[in-house]
């Protein structure tokens, strides 16, 4: 029955429906009351159907392994952002229109995880970016957030418009839109240039949701002006969207192409890029723009590899690193009472104000780094190792390079966090919400000591697209 | 490059479309009169002097009521292949699809009214009438 | 699971300490907290007593763990003990009481803290010296991080925001290139355990770039001569326990790294770099020994002093013969109990004085005549004074030196002078000096104080005056990773029997190994 194998999909679209009458309703009852746990009922039903497989849509729209679990992924992240709006119960921004955009962006993202011909891509693609348009620039009466909000609409839209051109070059070119049917014709400049154009064109709007070099120039303004469950929000989950998109499409490509090698030359570029701009910033959401930033041109490495092997670190890569990124905005949501960008100095003394706090800080902010025992350190492993075997051996080494110099803005996070003194009083934060920071800290923790069970999924999910 | 009355043709074709487009500018520029000043730059309002700025303001509804007429036409725009799809009646399941969709838009329709988008602001304020049944008044 | 002896002996030192971290995090009581971590030291060295089972002659790793990790990867969770590894991870496992001792009073503020980074270090160290799977040993290479950075920034003296990034930049920028190397190791050989590694022969031009990308996160650890520069500021910084740490384990990790790694794995280019590597360790020792001469500040002469004496460890390691690389192993031990004594000491006249120069602490023998004594005696086996600890890797180290050639025996003789000149000088003006600042509330060693050194000491006369244990334990892995070395060699091409003066002359870069393999013989 097509509807028990659509229940994740379908949970979230009552939530929405539910948030929905919420908004329309008039009534002053907030919606944080039952959200938290609805999303949480949407994470076991999205893990319960991790096994479901089949097609609908004439095939158009697919259920298999990569698609339920960038689900998971999607659902789990949406939880957890519920979870950080939990904690500001009584704040007026936090209306019923505010979840419900964030969920109709979140079920745009699922169906984007299943789609496999490229205009329903696009559909999904565009549902999740118009809830984000509206989402953004809602910050009280801040004019940063409006700022933030026309450089996404307009950044977003030109990008959207020339994916689109692309599709119809892809669209001329083969004649047909399912991936299954361009995956078995030859994708090399010589034999299809036409076609090859229009799959970069179409690749860039991918590469502007990944935040890649250069389409990532919106991401830290777009960060630094939302507010900072927002940017918590579109720090992480478009860019599984992203990624699942783009393990798709990697799955066509051999290593050696042109494409592949404008994955890795961007890739390599947004990685040094984003390392170097962060080294100078004092704004936290900004850094962590810049990190983003960073952060898809590590997730290349598995997508330039583009082998079995590859993908599936590309996809382990970017489950760890929304978890990780949540975890850093958890406490970045923390530390500012009143909705303010938190800078550096804002973390000082934090080891005293909130050591549960300070403790996440840390776990997530190495993490970042790729230290071990934490997931980032085991997604990286994945990743050079995806990528050393199919020889691109210079990406490697910028890779482990720009490592080494993003240690130093991650590390000042914590120093500040440890080692800074300030006046400040203790953070009131509740039990609960530390309590659920540390869950996620340890889930980031577990994943980097005990990788296995998630690594055989995202494999098992990426053989299936390459045999 | 051998020559071909058809590349010939579009050449020239092209050559007039652009000859037709400059022409008349170009003979403006050249056969036009020197004048300048007085009411020259001013826009045309029909002989009537202008007073108030170019650029008046009006309400911001105008513009809401666009793009929500925007946005519905290009629904009825897809009901039109939906329409030659299902040009002789099918099941009802065909009927359910294109009620979903139709709800989906019902459902925004509710929404704007909700928010208050369909309701016109008022304009005329208070305070100006009173100061009007002052001047009538005093007038009197 | 494959374990040995009935209980996984290696596991339990490494879970142990961070279990305890967990427990203590909950403790609330200061007095209890340093208790605990008290009881968790005392209960590793008692796990310790189970290694000395270790049987010399058995299998090339024993006490061996393997579960699999990431089997589609080739991860296993493998641990092992040889005779490299054997006595690293004993002196860990006794430091960690010791430091706890020495910071009873030394530590005053954020006291939780302190203990969980001491634990977190203690684990990760022993992890490193027992890991048998390459990213396992990369893990607990990192993992040791971050205590250590948070034991210098928080609880450090005045320049210790410099000092704790330094150290942790530089250190970790190093060992990115090391994580290149592992990945790369295992597109060629397979998988990333270490025994299997050590298997197989890889080409020449793959082994000087795995040896270069190794050896300098290695360098950096060590420190050798050009990249020793954080090893000052770190040392001067940090409170006593984390000096201690510092010397006694952290730098051991970069030798055990030269032995463990570049030696088995890349032998051909170990050999061509041979001569480059041992230009750097006589430069250790004479830099190093000279720059310690003109110090005041008595941390930062130690560190100096460490830095020339990690010199003589990888002097040994490059000599390639059975008495150089013993005296090197047996070296890290002493100059680990040595300095680690020192530091110590230094941590405890720092208590007194609050001030770490030679002039605030001069002419004190008077008053405090048993800290001079142990002082005299750590000095002593510093300078490896016959008798100590010290002596013994020294002198087999030297003798290795001039087996390989008479000039570098040359060389490295003056370093031993210096040590014996800067000691010396530290040792008469802080006990006979004239006294400057000494006050009488100063006041001599107390027996806890007793407690945290006379380990040490016992440890200095036991190795100095019979050292045959330790060399029978780990001569026969040394024997194996050098006929390991010499097999893959020959294989290839080169010969190691020849005087390292006629192997310089030798064309490396053209060894016929990797480039026509039927073709063996020496161009």
């Amino acid at each position: 029955m097509i509807t028990t194998k659509l229940l994740p999909e379908l949970w979230l679209l009552a939530t929405i429906s539910a948030l929905f009458v919420a908004s329309v309703s008039g009534r002053k009852r907030s919606v944080l009351s039952w959200l938290p746990v609805a999303a949480i009922i949407g994470v076991v039903i999205t893990a319960l159907s991790l096994g479901v497989r089949g097609e609908i849509l004439f095939g158009a729209y697919r259920l298999d392994g990569l698609s339920q679990f960038f689900k998971l992924a999607i659902a789990a992240g949406f939880a957890i952002v519920a979870g950080i709006g939990a904690g500001k119960r009584d704040s007026e921004d936090f209306s019923p229109d505010y979840f419900m955009l964030l969920g109709i962006s979140a079920w745009g993202l699922m169906l984007l995880a299943s789609s496999v011909e490229l205009i329903t891509l696009y559909l999904a693609l565009e549902l999740s970016s118009y809830s984000l348009y509206a989402l953004i620039p809602i910050r009280g009466k801040d004019r940063r957030a409006a700022e933030a909000g026309i450089k996404y609409i307009m950044f977003g839209s030109a990008v959207t418009a020339a994916a689109l051109f692309g599709l119809s070059y892809i669209m001329a070119a083969k004649h047909t839109t399912y991936l299954a049917a361009l995956a078995s014709s030859s994708w090399s400049f010589s034999s299809a240039p036409l076609a090859v154009i229009g799959l970069t064109l179409f690749l860039a709007g991918f590469f502007y949701k990944l935040a890649l070099f250069p389409f990532h120039f919106w991401c830290p303004d777009v960060y630094q002006g939302a507010k900072n469950e927002t940017a918590a929000y579109v720090a992480t989950i478009p860019k599984l969207g992203a990624v699942v998109v783009l393990v798709r499409l990697a799955a066509l490509f051999t290593h050696g192409m042109e494409v592949t090698n404008l994955f890795a030359v961007l890739g390599a570029l947004s990685m040094t890029g984003g390392n170097l701009a962060a080294l100078v910033q004092r704004d936290l959401k900004r850094l962590l723009g810049y990190s983003s930033v960073a952060h898809a041109g590590y997730v290349m490495l598995g997508l330039a590899a583009g082998s079995a092997a590859g993908l599936t670190a590309a996809s382990f890569y970017s489950l760890a690193y929304i978890l990780m990124n949540l975890a850093c905005f958890y406490v970045v949501c923390a530390i500012s009472k009143d909705g303010e960008n938190p800078t550096l100095d804002d973390l000082n003394g934090l080891y005293r104000r909130g050591p549960g706090l300070a403790m996440i800080l840390a776990v997530a902010a190495f993490a970042l780094v790729g230290l071990p025992p934490t997931a980032g350190f085991t997604g990286k492993l994945f990743l050079l190792s995806a990528a050393w075997d199919q020889g691109y051996h210079w990406f490697v080494i910028v890779a482990v390079l720009n490592t080494a110099i993003s240690i130093y803005y991650y590390l000042g996070m914590v120093r500040h966090a440890y080692t800074g003194q300030s006046e400040a009083p203790a953070l009131t934060v509740s039990k609960g919400y530390i309590a659920f920071g540390g869950v996620l800290a340890m889930v980031v923790l577990l994943v980097g000591i005990l990788p296995a069970p998630l690594y055989d999924l995202a494999a098992r999910a990426a053989a299936a697209l390459h045999p | 490059m051998v020559f071909n009355w058809f590349q010939a043709g579009i050449l020239l074709f092209f050559m007039g479309g652009l000859l037709f487009a400059c022409g008349p500018l170009m003979a403006g520029v050249l056969l036009a009169p020197r004048a300048k000043g007085g009411a020259l730059r001013e826009p045309f309002e029909c002989g009537v002097p202008t007073h108030g700025q170019a650029w008046a303001r009006f309400s911001v509804n105008y513009y809401v009521y666009a793009l929500i007429f925007l946005a519905f036409e290009v629904d009825i725009l897809y009901l039109f292949p939906v329409a030659a799809a299902y040009g002789t009646p099918q099941a009802l399941s065909s009927a359910i699809k294109l009620l979903i969709f139709i709800a989906v838009l019902a459902a925004a329709i509710v929404y704007f009214m909700r928010k208050g988008v369909f309701t016109w602001p008022r304009k005329i304020q208070v305070a100006k009438i009173q100061i009007a049944k002052v001047e009538v008044a005093s007038r009197l | 699971m494959t374990m040995q002896f009935g209980f996984p002996v290696l596991t339990t030192l490494i879970f142990l300490p961070l279990m305890a971290a967990g427990v203590l995090l909950f403790v609330r009581q200061e007095r209890t907290m340093r208790l605990l971590t008290m009881v968790v030291g005392v209960l590793e060295c008692l796990l310790c007593l189970r290694l000395f089972s270790y049987s010399p002659h058995g299998a090339a790793f024993q006490f061996v763990e393997k579960v699999n990790w990431v089997p589609a990867l080739g991860m296993s969770y493998h641990l092992g003990l040889d005779g490299l590894s054997l006595y690293m991870v004993l002196l860990t496992a006794l430091m960690l009481p010791l430091c706890v001792l020495g910071s009873w009073t030394y530590i005053s503020t954020r006291i939780k803290e302190f203990h969980f980074c001491l634990l977190l270090m203690t684990s990760a160290c022993i992890g490193v010296f027992a890991a048998l799977d390459f990213v396992l040993f990369y893990v607990f290479w990192e993992a040791m991080l971050v205590p250590m950075y948070l034991l210098i920034a928080v609880w450090g003296g005045p320049r210790r925001r410099y000092a704790s990034i330094k150290f942790f930049l530089y250190t970790l920028a190093g060992s990115t290139l090391l994580l290149a190397a592992i990945v790369a190791f295992r597109q060629v050989g397979g998988s990333f355990s270490i025994p299997e590694l050590l298997e197989k022969s890889y080409s020449f031009k793959f082994q000087i770039w795995a040896f270069v990308a190794m050896a300098l996160a290695f360098a950096i650890k060590v420190p050798m001569f050009p990249f020793h520069t954080w090893l000052p500021a770190a040392h001067v910084e940090a409170p006593a326990a984390g000096s201690v740490l510092l010397a006694a384990i952290l730098l051991k990790m970069g030798t055990y790294g030269f032995l463990r790694f570049c030696l088995p794995l890349t032998p051909a280019a170990s050999v061509v770099a041979a001569p480059v590597m041992i230009a750097l360790s006589i430069a250790s020792i004479i830099y190093g020994g000279c720059i310690a001469l003109g110090q005041t500040d008595i941390k930062k002469l130690i560190a100096y002093s460490s830095v020339g004496h990690m010199g003589f460890v990888t002097l040994g390691i490059f000599l390639f013969s059975v008495s150089g690389i013993s005296g090197a192993i047996l070296q890290m031990l002493n100059h680990g109990i040595t300095t680690g004594g020192l530091f110590m000491m230094v941590g405890l006249l720092y208590e007194r004085s609050h001030s770490r120069e030679i002039l605030d602490n001069q002419g004190l023998g008077k008053h405090m005549p048993a800290f001079m004594f142990l002082l005299g005696l750590f000095s002593f086996s510093s300078l490896a004074f016959p008798g100590t600890n010290s002596f013994v890797g020294e002198i087999l180290v030297l003798v290795g030196a001039f087996k390989g050639s008479v000039w570098i025996g040359f060389l490295a003789v003056p370093g031993a002078m210096l040590a014996a000149a800067y000691m010396l000088r530290l040792l008469q003006r802080v006990t006979w000096g004239a006294p400057t600042s000494f006050k009488p509330s100063w006041w001599d060693l107390k027996p806890r104080e007793w407690a945290t050194l006379l380990p040490l000491a016992v440890l200095v006369f036991y190795i100095g005056l019979a050292p045959s244990l330790a060399i029978k334990t780990i001569e026969p892995s040394i024997e194996r990773v050098l006929t390991t070395m010499k097999s893959k060699n020959m294989a290839m091409g080169i010969s190691e029997d020849r005087h390292l003066a006629q192997r310089l002359h030798l064309p490396a870069l053209t060894v016929p190994g990797d480039r026509d393999p039927i073709q063996k013989e020496r161009p």
